[in-house]
């Protein structure tokens, strides 16, 4: 399973291989080219997990595995190193640096949107598995929807919409759940939440609470804004927040509540998830800082979280996925730097070892090359440096 | 996605390993959409660009966790946007910058800090500059080379990807001296270029793939001469099934071990290569 998406690479190169042969001379750019297998190469050969979630109807649990470009399917109440019952990946999906996923469990369909280079808001039916196509696709390339990098997206069952956090455009769109750009490629989106007062600032992890008739935002703090006085874009970098707007907002308008402040302990942390039943906003700050933060659902300003998971027996290792399973009252965590989902007690704190671990791989360590940007080498020591 | 973070390895590693040290968390400033790293051997430091929040980062060569940059430059007066490419020339303590949105080459002092005016900026319609990437300094030659990935139709009047040669020295709306461009020279998408001052050879990643999600074109490494001109094709190129490379954006040259490292966005991997290779196959590439 691991080494499913090197096989479709090397498939598809053959393939490529095969076309360029019965291509006419006259299309063609002959270059020396030398096929040189590389002496070293650095990669996870297991999966990384960067979002997670739940069906509790089907008692499943669907992640997105950056590192081979899939979704998984384990059983959500698996224990320790088991394989996944299902996997979403290749040509046909196109899966791509897969960011936020969620199972609708009304329409009985999984979503996911692929991030970074992207953006792509794809949907399958739930029980799909192997190389599928999906039958719905959002291309937020359109012109007209311009998404940016987007890695958060929400899913309003209620009143059938669809929420897409932008990192870069302070901006989060509302599409209709069943948006199709393939069927109608001049789609645009219903209503979006977009401007200076917004306090939005590269936003990530977004979750919708219908009950509450909120959106719950979760900034990590870079912007570029409008020069006021030159015109100029201005790059600054804030603390990062959770800003807190109406279901129904639109346009520029300032968040209800900002939780934001050195006593929030806010760090590098994108998922976000509401829990409706002990009305709490759960938020998981990435690596180093490696911590579940449960604030009051309705904290506002400077205020410290309620509750934190954090320290060497929990586990916790770059958690970039969270979920609230209020049926069996855990809290389950993707960790994107060890391989595993971590399952905790709801209402667990402190230094909590996890109720239970489910991994594909006995392997703790993990490369993380997510996408590398740019690279050096230090000869004098010997070391390689890889920017994501 | 990418866990925005400067990850350091041992050059030797193999497999499935992890660092031996991470930067990031933050108070790093260190930011996703990262697109350019150099490491200043002489001063002891590494420089990052963050895309998103117009700021180049400087931190110390060592710095580990979540840790401060040494040095910030942003603000108004910076002129960045969006930065991609990093270089310093040591010679003339200067660090270069290619700037994607603002379609320029900002060139700073060092040790700039905080909210500082460039000393130039390479900047207007005669520079050709349409989408900069790379940028590498070459303090010997007086030459700053960028790679452009120009224009796609669907974005306007096509404008063919480049490596675009300018004088050291250069400053406003000024053409370069030598540009690398056309259908010989096989590039889709450069990325990360490299100097490699023992053999005076440019050495590029280009990640293919014109399209997202269209992979009949997987990316490459290639090697010019540093005093190509025109529509010249590569001394040499690594691409194929073999070479393991989808979408190669990194790149760098080990010229003290005799290899080319290649830093893969759709495999997520890294891949080492030996700088001298025997000929092999001529590839047919479809335009």
């Amino acid at each position: 399973m691991p080494h499913t998406l090197n096989r479709f690479y090397l498939s598809r190169l053959r393939v490529l291989s095969l076309a360029a042969s019965i291509i006419t001379t006259a299309e063609l750019s002959v270059a020396k080219a030398t096929d040189v297998a590389p002496l070293r190469v650095i990669k996870d050969q297991d999966p990384n997990f960067n979002t997670l979630w739940v069906d509790l109807v089907n008692d499943e649990i669907l992640i997105g595995n950056d590192a081979h470009e899939t979704l998984q399917v384990y059983s959500r109440s698996a224990q320790g190193v088991v394989t996944p019952l299902r996997e979403i990946g290749g040509q046909k999906t196109f899966i791509t640096f897969p960011g936020q996923v969620i199972i609708d469990p009304v329409h009985n369909e999984i979503w996911n949107v692929g991030n970074d280079i992207a953006d792509l808001v794809t949907v399958y039916p739930r029980a799909a598995s192997g190389n599928v196509a999906p039958i719905r696709r959002i291309d937020g390339k359109k012109s007209q929807l311009k998404f940016n990098r987007s890695w958060g997206i929400a899913l309003d069952t209620v009143n059938d919409e669809l929420f897409v956090s932008h990192q870069k455009r302070k901006q989060i769109s509302v599409l209709a759940r069943t948006t199709n750009t393939d069927a109608d490629p001049s789609v645009t989106a219903k209503r979006t939440i977009s401007g200076p007062a917004t306090g939005l600032a590269n936003a990530h992890g977004i979750f919708v609470d219908p009950k509450a008739n909120e959106i719950y935002v979760a900034n990590l703090g870079y912007e570029v804004a409008e020069d006021r006085t030159t015109g100029l874009p201005v790059g600054s970098t804030h603390a990062p927040s959770i800003t807190v707007y109406a279901r129904n907002a639109k346009g520029n308008v300032a968040p209800l509540r900002t939780i934001q402040g050195p006593r929030t302990r806010l760090d590098n942390a994108k998922p976000i998830f509401v829990d409706s039943e002990r009305h709490e906003i759960v938020v998981a700050n990435g690596s180093p800082t490696d911590a579940l933060l449960f604030f009051d659902q309705k904290a506002n300003g400077n205020a410290a979280p309620i509750r934190v998971i954090q320290g060497a027996d929990t586990g916790l290792s770059n958690p970039t996925g969270v979920f609230v399973d209020n049926v069996h009252h855990e809290v389950l965590v993707a960790n994107w730097g060890n391989h595993t989902i971590s399952a905790y007690a709801s209402g667990a704190s402190g230094n909590a070892k996890p109720l239970r671990v489910i991994s594909p791989t006995k392997s703790r360590v993990a490369a993380g090359i997510g996408n590398p940007g740019a690279i050096y080498i230090d000869p004098e020591r010997d070391e390689i440096g890889v920017a994501n | 996605m990418s866990h925005p973070r400067l990850a350091v390895f041992a050059r030797q590693a193999n497999g499935q390993v992890a660092p031996l040290r991470v930067l990031e968390g933050q108070k790093t400033g260190i930011t996703r959409s990262l697109h350019g790293v150099y490491i200043d051997i002489p001063n002891d430091e590494v420089i990052m660009p963050s895309n998103v929040s117009a700021a180049i980062l400087v931190f110390a060569r060592t710095q580990s966790g979540n840790t401060p940059p040494r040095r910030v430059i942003q603000g108004a007066r910076t002129h960045l946007d969006s930065p991609q490419g990093v270089a310093v020339d040591n010679k003339h303590n200067e660090l270069v910058v290619s700037n994607d949105t603002r379609l320029s080459i900002l060139v700073f002092d060092r040790a700039a800090n905080g909210n500082v005016a460039p000393l130039r900026e390479i900047i207007g319609p005669a520079t050709g500059i349409t989408n900069p990437q790379g940028i590498v300094v070459d303090p010997v030659h007086d030459e700053i080379i960028l790679s452009d990935e120009g224009k796609s139709k669907e974005k306007g009047t096509r404008v063919s990807p480049s490596l675009r040669i300018f004088r050291r020295t250069d400053s406003g709306n000024v053409a370069p001296i030598r540009v690398i461009s056309g259908p010989n020279t096989n590039m889709l998408r450069p990325r990360q270029i490299q100097l490699d001052t023992q053999r005076d050879e440019l050495v590029l990643a280009d990640r293919g793939l014109t399209q997202e999600f269209v992979y009949d074109t997987p990316g490459f490494l290639a090697v010019w001469k540093r005093t190509d001109s025109g529509d010249v094709a590569p001394k040499k190129m690594i691409r194929g099934t073999r070479s393991q490379l989808t979408s190669p954006r990194a790149v760098y040259v080990d010229m003290k071990n005799g290899e080319y490292g290649a830093g893969d966005t759709t495999s997520h991997s890294i891949m080492v290569y030996p700088r001298d290779f025997s000929e092999g196959h001529t590839e047919v590439i479809p335009r």
